[in-house]
């Protein structure tokens, strides 16, 4: 059940209703009502996804009561270990299993020796990636003695399946999300109305400005052969256009829906085009996995308290990590592996925490010298976009040797459009954005707050893309 | 909670009264402006006009017959309605707009194993979308049952499932005043683009041996109205389909699809280019305008 489809239109008011209608009944009916409608919802897709999530909650839920019950370090070892391998097993089986087994294949092809291993028929169950991460928030918290394990099982269930959030994020650490399922929600109509104009503000990020670029950048990758060096750079920018708007659209949305049912989420983008440098920009991108990977391995690898030669090593394993982590592909590792180069040298020149605030906070506009910096930015990641976009190395390396190839004709698209006509709504997103920057989004409470949602529907209404296919780009991972 | 429904139904009258007057300003200038389609153009005709011969069909209609070679060579005032992926469904659309706005006298339409199909196609159909309560085709759409009323009475619906093809982009153009291209050229679309996805591989169908309900409907009126109806089938590359059941389907078909087999003459396996659809309609001249005796 996708966010921007007409089921998802229907359930949730209906699921809203409800939920809020039994809120005399208690916190265990709401939270009983939640589970099943969040497990309604995952079904959707696959019944036997229920099955995978029921099972990993089961056994976190589990190792967490039996991480607080014993003190003996072996006995709690054993526990993490058991946990951290059911989770880890089923995302290395059903995600990346035949990535290895195919390159091996291929390693040992290439020394002459042809072994073929049983290829596995299995699809990759939606959201597992996110899902698998916050249940190992917890049980690892508990083991840390970060917090406490729950013996509320509907609350912890509740806490995995939650459907705003089950799919495709934010990663919500087990110490900030499940106070909220054991604590007594009520209606507090400023904040569900604000998640609301939050759910509007994603869908025109989705449907509008997403669904328009993926229409370009579609054709462009796939013919990147035929089309001159501005129209790949093009493609690129579209790119870097649609999976910002896609995914930060689609945390918008689960924010959003979970402020109506009363629960707070991290925020997971903070409008990270307007970023200086890349650290900066790191920091703004993916906030609940960046900080997931911040706080669940980085820091137990020594972070940047440690020398000079080691604070290297874990900035590559944290980038080939997180790139291998969207998916079994050499693709995502190069794109982690060119984020480190990037952010290496601000790291050994200590500049990575230069930027904590926000660009131009006092001013209307940036000064050169920020413009440039945030131009830069923006073109380093882009360009790093191309191999995250390509379906393998082959394609990507194609694509950049034909970007720089300096053929600056301007093409018509086999989309019968031109390649620029998509800049203006681009433009009034970015503007429309830069005005918010300062804001978690750009309908939060302000003078003309209801005038701009009104536009901001009607916008969606007159310039959305609702027929092309319009799945999350996430959702895969 | 009564806070939230209040702001949740302000939100919504507000959206809904906007959606109506756009919806409404929208519908009212379509015809008005510059047409950018098929339909727009039809819907745009002035009344004096009048053609000796019209063809419909889609893009192998459009993309193979030139008009004003016709007219050159015989005298005759011709227009070509064809339009890329127009089905039977649209054809008949096209036609049952025509009938009402211009003297029809010859019709000729191109059939393929498009035929077989009876529902309305999503892309060709969207130019009608404005016109839609336009009584010469608002009962076609009604005869598609819950379509038709979420189409004319959702405000804006239509023009945002259409998007691409008369969305806010399309206003844009007409609003600059882009035409059409090929109304200067009647209809004939000169494109040097390989359509996307045509294969040979998809020569792969066979010919139903039923009448399409669209076709049945353009017959009938065609034979109550002394309007003289001609079929035929475009070249195709290298053709494997057997069009021989139009011969008992259709009166007055005859079956090109075999006439040019060089590779030369195309730009994709289902479409001429330049230079074939020159040949093309020399063929078309000859066949019926010159020894036709009909004509």
């Amino acid at each position: 059940m996708l966010f921007n489809s007409l089921d998802f239109g229907i359930f949730l008011p209906i699921v809203f209703s409800i939920y809020w209608i039994i809120s005399s009944l208690g916190i265990r009916s709401q939270n009983i009502f939640l589970l099943g409608a969040s497990y309604f919802f995952y079904g959707m897709w696959d019944v036997r996804f229920l099955i995978l999530i029921f099972l990993s909650s089961t056994i976190d839920y589990i190792a967490g009561i039996k991480l607080e019950t014993t003190d003996a370090p072996s006995k709690r070892k054993l526990y993490l270990f058991l946990s951290l391998s059911f989770n880890l097993g089923m995302l290395g089986i059903f995600k990346y299993y035949n990535f290895f087994l195919e390159n091996f294949e291929r390693t040992f092809s290439f020394f002459g020796l042809n072994l073929h291993g049983p290829h596995l028929n299995i699809i990759l169950p939606v959201g597992i990636s996110f899902y698998t991460f916050q249940t190992l928030s917890y049980t690892i918290d508990v083991y840390r003695k970060k917090i406490s394990s729950t013996h509320d099982w509907i609350a912890f269930f509740s806490y995995v399946a939650f459907f705003p959030q089950l799919v495709a994020g934010p990663i919500e650490r087990a110490r900030h999300l499940i106070p909220q399922f054991t604590q007594k929600r009520s209606f507090n109509h400023q904040f569900a109305i604000d998640g609301l104009k939050q759910i509007i503000w994603g869908l025109f990020k989705k449907i509008v400005v997403a669904n328009l670029c993926n229409n370009y950048v579609n054709d462009i990758f796939e013919r990147h052969a035929q089309y001159s060096s501005i129209t790949l750079a093009l493609g690129a920018f579209y790119f870097g256009v649609q999976i910002y708007c896609d995914f930060s659209g689609y945390s918008d949305i689960a924010i959003g829906t979970a402020q109506l049912f009363g629960f707070k989420f991290m925020s997971n983008f903070e409008y990270p085009y307007f970023s200086r440098n890349i650290s900066e920009f790191w920091r703004r991108w993916h906030i609940s996995l960046t900080s997931w990977f911040r706080d669940y391995l980085y820091i137990p690898l020594g972070g940047s308290r440690t020398t000079q030669l080691k604070k290297i090593r874990n900035v590559w394993i944290i980038f080939l990590v997180s790139g291998f982590w969207h998916g079994a592909n050499w693709t995502f590792v190069t794109w982690g592996a060119l984020n480190a180069i990037y952010f290496l040298p601000l790291m050994l020149l200590s500049r990575n925490n230069a930027y904590s605030d926000t660009v131009s906070e006092s001013k209307t506009l940036p000064n050169i010298q920020e413009f440039f910096q945030m131009l830069l930015t923006f073109s380093l990641v882009t360009f790093s976009w191309i191999f995250f976009r390509s379906e393998n190395m082959g394609k990507a390396f194609s694509y950049i040797s034909k970007l720089f190839s300096f053929n600056f004709k301007l093409d018509y698209l086999g989309i019968e459009r031109y390649n620029f006509e998509a800049i203006p709504i681009i433009l009034l997103f970015f503007v429309l954005e830069w005005s918010a920057r300062l804001k978690r989004h750009p309908l939060q409470d302000s003078k003309f707050s209801l005038i701009k949602t009104v536009v901001i529907v009607l916008l969606i209404i007159l310039l959305g893309s609702f027929i092309e296919n319009s799945e999350f780009i996430y959702f895969q991972f | 909670m009564s806070q939230f429904l209040n702001f949740l139904l302000k939100l919504l009258a507000i959206v809904i009264i906007c959606a109506f007057a756009i919806d409404t300003v929208i519908t009212y200038s379509y015809p008005k402006l510059t047409a950018r389609s098929h339909a727009d153009w039809i819907f745009s005709l002035p009344p004096e006009t009048s053609f000796d011969c019209i063809f419909l069909g889609s893009s192998r209609s459009s993309q193979h017959v030139i008009p004003k070679m016709i007219e050159e060579q015989t005298g005759k005032k011709c227009a070509n309605f064809g339009y890329a992926a127009s089905k039977p469904f649209e054809i008949k659309l096209t036609f049952m707009a025509l009938r009402k706005r211009i003297h029809l006298k010859k019709v000729f339409i191109q059939i393929d194993q498009s035929w077989n199909i009876s529902n309305p196609d999503v892309l060709a159909q969207s130019q009608w979308m404005p016109y839609i309560k336009k009584p010469e085709i608002q009962g076609y759409f009604k005869d598609l049952g819950n379509d038709y009323i979420v189409l004319s009475y959702i405000p804006l619906i239509r023009y945002s499932l259409n998007n691409p093809k008369i969305g806010v982009r399309n206003l844009f153009f007409k609003l600059v005043g882009k035409e059409l291209d090929v109304i200067p050229s009647l209809g004939y679309s000169n494109s040097t683009h390989p359509f996307k996805n045509k294969k040979i591989s998809e020569y792969e169908a066979e010919i139903h041996n039923i009448m399409n309900p669209h076709i049945k409907e353009i017959i009938d009126y065609c034979n109550g109205n002394q309007i003289q109806l001609f079929f035929y089938t475009a070249p195709f590359y290298k053709n494997t389909i057997d069009f021989s059941p139009f011969n008992s389907l259709v009166r007055d078909y005859h079956d090109f699809s075999r006439e040019i087999p060089q590779n030369k003459f195309y730009l994709d396996p289902y479409h001429l280019n330049e230079s074939g659809s020159k040949k093309f309609t020399q063929q078309i001249i000859d066949y019926y305008f010159k020894i036709h005796e009909e004509f």
